[in-house]
């Protein structure tokens, strides 16, 4: 069953990726610079057996001085390995506690989990101003997102600031699991954030900003049971969290046809979770048209007032209990490669091309809890 | 003071500084000079939907990412 999905999977993403590539010569063409198209794969696979593949497909269209359009859809599959334990037994707990997963009927532990989800996001920028708009749907998710930002160039190009608000409101209807189903909920995230970027000299910028969100409604996982005084109950999480963070990044032209970019995060919450991420990115020209960029990314984050590995209570502590490790006190690491191949002998055979981008990427993380996941990631971009 | 306490205060007062030195009058470029500025490798931009499809699975294995909205997926794909 699963080698079969992974086949369909495989033949799907090539069909759509020659089907992408062929479509691109064939289109009727306005001036240059005014149409982007792009197609993307990420597949990711965790030590756990989960694998998540994803689609990209975007499209971008100036239409006018200063009037952008922008579409982009994505594709999701999640398949979540089966868990060969009767539903109901200590063994089928532990691993809905891990994967997160529902069992509806008595086979499907013996099945793989899968899942899809579609999302579609649109965005208009005019001038200084732009607008989005963004809506997914799964089987238990159905989630839509307003957003609006501005952003000016000051002091001759020398300073950008930007600014942007979005609302979000998601509606959660669990799917029913070991014979309940939980009811219904909602939830809503206010997000706003400030950046400004600053050039400092001809090879040097230097960019920071602040973010804070405010999140309401469920925010834990219906399906995930967590040991507390002795039983397996359901986790449940504070129906509210402030959140906020501020960042900085360094980018820096270095002599020899590459740049380094250095960036800093810190974030607090009022869940008492705080947490430090640290990245470099080192991109360096091979050949004018071949590109190699290697990251580094480590993170670190405190637990929430409410996260125990051993409750003694039913209750949790004030009510709260949860069975997630992300609220937990952990490290990470992560580190990658990405190749980005620009072949400019298609851009001079056709010249209604402008751009033609091929990209390849390979990124390992792992974390304190010996968590470990691959991702890989291939596409290509083209614009008109 | 613990050491978390100790470098979260380092970290607020270096970013203080950043957004000082943002603000002040740095030298101005002049466009002619932005060449290596407005190189791929170089733009801030370029990394932007880099960055979103990191955060989307991130989100899904750190406390602290993401959870901006819009990424839908709160159940079984975490």
């Amino acid at each position: 069953m699963r080698l079969q999905v992974k086949r369909d999977l495989a033949r799907f993403v090539a069909v759509s990726g020659w089907l992408c590539l062929a479509a691109a010569p064939a289109r009727a063409l306005p001036s240059p610079d005014d149409e982007t198209a792009g197609y993307l794969v990420h597949f990711f696979s965790d030590v756990n057996g989960v694998d998540v593949v994803s689609m990209f497909v975007d499209y971008g269209l100036a239409t006018g001085p200063g009037l952008k359009a922008s579409l982009e859809w994505s594709h999701d599959i999640v398949i979540i390995p089966a868990i060969d334990a009767p539903r109901g037994s200590a063994e089928a707990v532990d691993a809905i506690t891990t994967a997160s997963r529902p069992i509806t009927d008595a086979d499907q532990p013996y099945e793989d989990y899968i899942k899809t989800r579609n999302a579609l996001q649109g965005s208009v920028a005019w001038k200084d101003v732009q607008s989005g708009y963004y809506v997914s749907s799964e089987s238990d998710y159905f989630a839509q997102m307003l957003s609006l930002g501005w952003d000016r160039d000051l002091k001759g190009d020398n300073l950008n600031l930007a600014a942007g608000l979005s609302y979000g409101w998601d509606s959660i209807e669990p799917l029913a699991d070991d014979g309940a189903t939980a009811a219904p909920a909602t939830r809503s995230t206010l997000h706003g954030s400030l950046v400004a970027t600053r050039i400092l000299d001809p090879r040097t910028t230097l960019r920071v900003g602040a973010e804070f969100d405010r999140v309401s409604g469920q925010q834990h996982d219906p399906y995930r049971s967590v040991n507390a005084g002795g039983a397996i109950v359901r986790e449940r999480h504070p129906d509210e969290r402030l959140r906020r963070d501020i960042f900085v990044r360094a980018s820096r032209w270095l002599g020899n046809r590459s740049s380094l970019k250095a960036d800093y995060r810190l974030y607090g919450d009022d869940w008492d979770v705080s947490s430090s991420t640290w990245g470099l990115r080192l991109a360096q020209y091979v050949t004018d048209d071949l590109v190699i960029a290697y990251r580094y990314r480590y993170y670190t984050q405190s637990a929430a007032w409410f996260y125990s590995d051993d409750y003694d209570l039913t209750d949790g502590i004030d009510g709260y209990r949860t069975g997630d490790y992300r609220l937990g006190d952990f490290g990470a690491h992560l580190f990658g490669g990405r190749i980005t191949w620009t072949p400019s002998a298609l851009t001079r055979r056709w010249n209604f091309l402008h751009d033609v981008q091929v990209v390849l990427g390979y990124e390992r993380y792992f974390n304190s809890y010996n968590f470990t996941a691959s991702i890989y990631e291939t596409g290509v971009s083209v614009s008109f | 003071m613990s050491r978390r306490r100790a470098l979260r205060s380092a970290a607020q007062a270096a970013l203080a500084f950043m957004l000082l030195l943002v603000g002040a009058g740095c030298a101005t470029v002049r466009p002619y000079e932005k060449e290596h500025l407005a190189d791929p490798i170089m733009v801030s931009a370029a990394d932007t939907g880099v960055q979103m499809r990191e955060m989307k699975w991130l989100d899904a294995r750190e406390g602290s990412t993401g959870g901006v909205g819009g990424a839908g997926g709160g159940c079984a794909c975490k």
